[in-house]
Parts: structure tokens; sequence; C-alpha cells
């Protein structure tokens, strides 16, 4: 499944280099077939210095002259279309680097989920203790009868392992000495996308840091005391 | 009703087929002594793995495919890593409440340095002690099998 995932986010990014080229292309005709005048209404022949059209009757009225006109630098023209071709380069080397970095994995599928806020959530645990961890991790508001989703890891002394859970929402956390247990502390946490949870269970405590987003108030960084675990 | 029943079934078969493709890794530890493996799962997730000897252990990542890449460091360095790193905490929460701007931000790097550590450790090995090779839709499961090399150092190997 997430191959075809893969294949519809390359073909999208393909698809936008090649947008972005055609885009630029248009743009690029347009303002060239402006800088030859082809929008333009025609002007009026330029008058000789010191003569005007009017008819020999008339009284020739005073004109003053009419300065030569000077062509200093490139045309406006010119200058649109050159950066017409600076914008296309641009748009065909972000697309195509993006699509490089995804195919490289620089880029990844959540990284992508994350920036539109549907992207998962990790949970990260690392076991500083001298004695072994169980944590249960367990969905408090799945949808309406549905089984809410469960997740266990068991962690030997100095074990670090990590969750990812794709589907975001309320958590309980518990850590215990046994399966099943929460002799260690609980933790009731929301879970968001792109949020990485971090737990260090240590002897005296648990350690707890949205590593994502850290908080700035001490009592947040222990689950005891933790707003993160209400 | 039908519908929802559909869907319902639709969702279960989906997630069966979710957990049966989630990647692992699995590291053996063919030694005499316990040794700490460093497993990079597909997508960057970290995890330090410790199977004793004789046995494995197992990393399971998300349902992404890519590469993995297995290290193996001597057992005894991380965890003198590891308790340093928890005295340092423990003596920085002890009193939470109180704790100062540049304290809390000192505590946030002490806890981000973990990362920093396994990849640090990851780096400081050296090549034979480190192997690799590639999760798809097809091969959803790698096996690293850490050995004694012949001039006494860690060897892991991929297959």
């Amino acid at each position: 499944m997430s191959n075809l995932i893969s294949m519809q986010v390359a073909l999208g990014l393909a698809g936008t280099a090649l947008m972005a080229g055609a885009l630029g292309v248009v743009l690029l005709v347009a303002f060239l077939f402006m800088s030859r005048g082809g929008g333009r209404p025609k002007a009026a022949p330029p008058l000789t210095p010191g003569l005007s059209q009017v008819s020999a009757a008339e009284p020739a009225p005073p004109t003053a002259p009419v300065p030569p006109s000077k062509r200093s630098g490139p045309g406006c023209g010119i200058l649109l279309g050159c950066g017409c071709l600076a914008l296309i380069v641009l748009l065909l080397l972000g697309a195509g680097g993006g699509y490089l970095a995804y195919q490289r994995g620089l880029i990844t599928m959540n990284s992508i989920l994350n920036l539109i806020g549907l992207g998962p959530g990790d949970i990260e645990v690392d076991n500083f203790r001298d004695d072994s961890v169980y944590v249960a991790i367990t969905q408090l508001d799945p949808p309406a009868n549905e089984t809410p989703l469960t997740f266990s890891l068991e962690l030997a002394p100095y074990e670090i392992r990590q969750q990812r859970v794709s589907t975001l929402g309320r958590y309980r956390v518990d850590f215990g000495t046994a399966s099943g247990g929460a002799d260690l502390g609980t933790c009731t946490l929301t879970l968001k996308s792109g949020d990485l949870y971090q737990f260090v269970p240590m002897p005296e405590r648990i350690a707890i840091n949205r590593a994502n987003r850290p908080s700035d108030s001490g009592p947040d960084f222990v689950v005891e005391s933790s707003l993160l675990c209400r | 009703m039908k519908r929802s029943m559909t869907l319902r079934f639709g969702t279960l078969i989906l997630a069966a087929l979710v957990t049966a493709c989630a990647p692992t890794v699995t590291v053996e530890n063919k030694t005499t002594f316990p040794v700490r493996a460093i497993v990079t799962m597909p997508g960057g997730i970290r995890q330090v793995l410790s199977p004793s000897p004789g046995y494995s252990s197992s990393a399971e990542g998300s349902d992404s495919t890519g590469v993995y890449r297995v290290t193996v460091i001597p057992d005894s360095e991380w965890i003198e890593y590891a308790r340093l790193k928890r005295k340092v905490l423990n003596e920085s929460l002890a009193n939470s409440e109180r704790l100062t701007g540049p304290q809390l931000l000192e505590v946030v790097r002490q806890l981000k340095e973990v990362a920093e550590a396994m990849q640090r450790f990851e780096q400081a090995a050296g090549g034979s002690a480190s192997c690799g090779g590639r999760l798809t839709e097809e091969v959803t499961f790698g096996l690293a099998e850490v050995v004694h090399s012949p001039d006494g150092n860690l060897l892991v190997i991929c297959k």
C-alpha cells in the first residue's frame, strides 16, 4: 500500500515539475510577445525634432524639441523574459530536487503528511532502569463501535524503543515492571501529527519530553506532575 | 447497514495487511557475551536492542519501506553512557518545580542528546560492526547476525 502512495507522491512531484515548466513556457511566450509590441496599440510615428504635423495653412505652433530616445540598457520585455526563464529554472530545480529527495528518502511520506497535519506521532521509551519495563499504549477515543488500538513494548534494561502511531488522538501510556502493570506510572496524552513524546523511565521517576514542542515549565518534565499527562 | 459491515470488514483487512507488512529487523547474538545493537529502521527511527548471548531481539518499524542499518557496539560502553545520562537527568529533575529557564533548556538538551548519542555510537563503530539492507513490500524482514571476528572484534552480517 505504501508503494502505491509513494508512486502517487512521485507522480505528483513529477506532475508539479511538468506543470511548472509548462506554466513557465506560457509566461515566457506571453512576455516575449508583449516585448515585441504585439499587445500594444501602434504608436504614432516619431516626429522629427523641430517639425510638426500640421497643415500648411495653419500657423505652426511653437514646438519644443523632442530629445532623441535613448536605449541605454536591455528592453523591459527582455528583462521580464530573463526573469521568467530564471523562474522556470527555479521551479524545475525545486520540483526535480524534491522528487530526487523523495526518491532517496530525504523527504519521507510522513514528513510530507506532517506538513499538512496528517502525519503520524511517535512515542519513544528510553529505559534507563536496571530492570525491564513493560509499556502499554491504549487508544482512549476510538471511533464508535471500534476496538481501541493497543501497542505494547517490552524493554530490557537500557533499551530504547519507539512506537509510531498513525491514528492520532488521546492515548494512555502505562509503565509497569510486569506485563499489563502500571506500577511505575501512567500518562494520558494527546498525540498530534508530528509529535514525538520521549519517556525516560529511571529508578526515581519517569522523565517526559515532547521533543518537537518542549514545555517551558519544569514540572512538565516529570510524568507525575506533567500537564502533558492530563 | 450492509455498507457499514463492508466498511468494517475492509478496515479489518487493511489493518491485518498493515500489521502483516510491518517491517521487522531481527538481531541475533551469536557471541557468548551481551552486545548492544543500534537499529535504524526505514524512516530514520533508531532503537537500541540488547539480544542476550545465543538469543535474538527484534525492532519493528512503521509501514514504510527503505534502507535499514544495524550497528553493534560493546554493551558496557552503552550502559556506561546511559547510567551517566540517568545521573544527570535525575539530578536535574529532582526539583523540577524550581528549574530556571537556562536549567530547563539544559534538561531539554540532555534529553535530546540521547538521539545524538545513538548516532555518535553508530559513527564511531568500525565498518565491520555495521551492516545494512533494504526492506521492500516483498521483503519486510531483515536479519543481522552478530559474531566474533577472528581478531576478537564484533562483526555484524546482514542477511
